[in-house]
């Protein structure tokens, strides 16, 4: 396995109270794989992607416990400095907003050169020359190397993005809503540049995504997450076509189908819980349309049948799952 | 104010409730003239859901605001029940915004953080002099069922509400003054999944019950299809394509708007279709391209598209489009 993730929990510590906002997540990720995150907002899908990288900032963050074994290493035993050399490296991420994510007081390809110069033994020309093929790779023309991020529109902002992510040949990159940000035309335009990237490169990826129609587009395994924790895992066919849990279930039920008129739109009731005072019992359970007595007080065990893990008690009631 | 007749309401197909005629609104910046708006033209039934659809930049939510008179338009004309509102004086025009009300994208920005909820709904109320104060504050109770707000948050501040709910007072305030016709401006795009589609089904069931007619502006065709009667889709200013929505999603005929729906990413597995990538992004309204706007990017291209700008006609059935291949398009 390429990357491995065992029991992640994660909190903040605020001033109303303390945020737990993973907790007890576990996924594993192929070489080559693209697994999708999906969740809305204030799941816990960019704490997630954070804590992978070392990102989260300390405090108020605190990891609290899990294991991530990248590549055979587990990262938590790496110094700072060996996790400098992964950073951007081997692991690379794409963000949300080129614009913020994007130094505006470089040019573009400086910025690329200084990733390639940071972690590849090359003279400083060796590295702006490989910038520039970058460049070229994500279809902006090279020529475009000095100017600087206002002067590119979004979609291309999110390229240069996709091109620093790329330049150090990761294998695998985190990539954080990466198109929401972006024009319906301009994000086909982005998604399908990083699906042939993606493949030329042989890179594994994680999507993180609220998005369930750009997951059908890039990801070969969907998990969604729900108040911190993945509620259910399984391949795109199994949770596009025989989704177990009552929240994907709903996810689904709450987009309207571009394919007919008329179509119907089932809301799940209720909000998100906050997550300084989660529900006892599943997370779900208030919200749940199948709630049952037993929900209210015991935290499902996962429940895993033909790879598809699902955590819900409708599935492990009958002991099944234990 | 409850207008249904055994939950049914009467929709009068024939007469449009609104009339829009070559609505120009062009924007002065330092480089020239924005084309924002540039001569558009449509109508709105009562009772009818208008979806007006582009992506960001092509002038939609300009069009929401120029109807308003949020924002001056620049020439043409917007009648209303008769009445043209670019002309109305100030008291006119006044009395006219008790008719027209706007719902917008962001319920972050749209609502005074130091107003409390039941305040917020009620200073429509306050400001147009409506009834008693507490003859107003019984009609705010009354607003806030309606959208599904529980009596208890009416002293809240909208930093203690969700998206959700923000999204439901800034409703509740477009609703005060019983307006005939609401621009809804992105209500849903700032929402995650969940909560889009209780407020879409709340839009759903307000306008039945109050005999609502609505621009609803939105960049997502799925939510577009599941709410319009027509539908309108906008390039640069322009309206390239006009339709009843079921026809133009059977036969979408601009290559823009064909470009436009191939592109959106639908949660489905084995969906057949053809995806259209578009070269290129949108080019600036500044210096639009000349003759057919959308000719810098159209896999269609003919020799007359850059020399003359193509009208908007009827291709049959009040299905409408802007495209110079209008005889050949199927």
């Amino acid at each position: 396995m390429l990357l491995s993730v065992k029991d992640l929990c994660v909190k903040y510590v605020t001033f109303e109270g303390i945020v737990h906002a993973v907790n007890g997540v576990s996924f594993d990720i192929p070489e080559r794989g693209t697994l999708g995150l999906v969740g809305e907002s204030g799941a816990g899908k960019t704490t997630t992607a954070l804590s992978l990288m070392r990102l989260i900032p300390v405090p108020p963050g605190i990891v609290e416990r899990g294991k991530i074994s990248f590549e055979g290493r587990d990262l938590d035993a790496l110094s700072g400095e060996e996790m400098k050399k992964i950073r951007g490296n081997r692991i690379s991420m794409i963000f949300q907003d080129p614009m913020t994510s994007l130094n505006p007081v470089l040019t573009v390809g400086l910025q690329i050169a200084e990733t390639i110069a940071a972690h590849q033994n090359m003279s400083e020309r060796e590295a702006m020359k490989k910038a520039r093929e970058m460049l070229e790779k994500v279809q902006i023309p090279a020529a475009r190397y000095k100017e600087y991020p206002h002067e590119f529109s979004g979609g291309m902002r999110q390229r240069v993005g996709i091109a620093m992510a790329l330049a150090c040949n990761p294998r695998m990159i985190i990539a954080d809503e990466p198109t929401t940000a972006l024009d319906v035309t301009i994000q086909a335009q982005v998604i399908e540049l990083m699906r042939d990237l993606r493949d030329e490169f042989s890179t594994a990826m994680m999507l993180i995504t609220h998005d369930l129609g750009v997951v059908g587009e890039v990801c070969d395994r969907v998990a969604v997450m729900y108040a911190g924790e993945i509620v259910e895992e399984g391949s795109l066919e199994q949770i596009f076509e025989h989704a177990r849990h009552p929240y994907t279930n709903g996810l689904f039920r709450c987009i309207p189908d571009i394919d007919e008129d008329n179509s119907r739109i089932q809301p799940i009731s209720g909000l998100m819980p906050d997550p300084c005072d989660l529900p006892a019992g599943c997370c779900f359970h208030p919200r749940c349309p199948e709630c049952m007595e037993i929900c209210r007080t015991r935290k499902p065990a996962p429940f895993t049948e033909n790879g598809q893990m699902v955590r819900c008690c409708l599935y492990t009631r009958g002991g099944a799952g234990q | 104010m409850n207008q249904t007749v055994n939950g049914t309401v009467n929709r009068n197909e024939r007469d449009p409730l609104l009339e829009v005629r070559d609505l120009v609104r062009h924007f002065k910046v330092g480089t020239g003239v924005v084309h924002a708006v540039d001569g558009i033209s449509f109508s709105i039934m009562e009772g009818e859901t208008l979806g007006l659809v582009g992506e960001s930049g092509c002038g939609k939510s300009t069009t929401g605001r120029v109807l308003l008179r949020l924002t001056e338009a620049t020439s043409g004309s917007v009648t209303y029940r008769g009445k043209n509102v670019l002309t109305l004086g100030r008291a006119e025009m006044t009395a006219m915004r008790r008719e027209m009300q706007i719902i917008f994208q962001d319920p972050f920005s749209s609502i005074d953080p130091r107003r409390t909820v039941g305040d917020t709904i009620g200073k429509p109320l306050y400001i147009h002099r409506v009834g008693t104060k507490q003859e107003r504050e019984e009609r705010v109770d009354h607003l806030m069922e309606l959208v599904g707000l529980s009596p208890r948050l009416y002293n809240k501040y909208p930093h203690e509400l969700d998206g959700g709910r923000r999204q439901r007072v800034g409703i509740a305030r477009a609703l005060a003054l019983s307006p005939g016709f609401i621009v809804c401006d992105e209500p849903v795009s700032a929402l995650d999944v969940s909560i889009q589609a209780q407020i879409l089904n709340l839009l759903e069931e307000l306008q039945q019950t109050m005999k609502l007619t609505y621009l609803f502006i939105s960049h997502d065709l799925s939510v577009i299809r599941h709410l319009s009667d027509r539908i309108a889709v906008m390039y640069l200013g322009k309206i390239v394509e006009l339709s009843p929505t079921s026809d133009f999603f059977r036969n979408t005929l601009h290559p823009y708007a064909q470009a436009l729906l191939s592109a959106v990413p639908v949660a489905k597995l084995h969906r057949a279709r053809e995806r259209i990538i578009l070269a290129g992004g949108v080019p600036s309204p500044v210096n639009p391209p000349s003759g057919c706007r959308f000719h810098t990017r159209c896999r269609c291209k003919m020799p007359i598209c850059p020399e003359q700008e193509p009208e908007l006609l009827d291709a049959g059935g009040g299905h409408a489009v802007a495209c110079h291949r209008i005889h050949t398009l199927s």
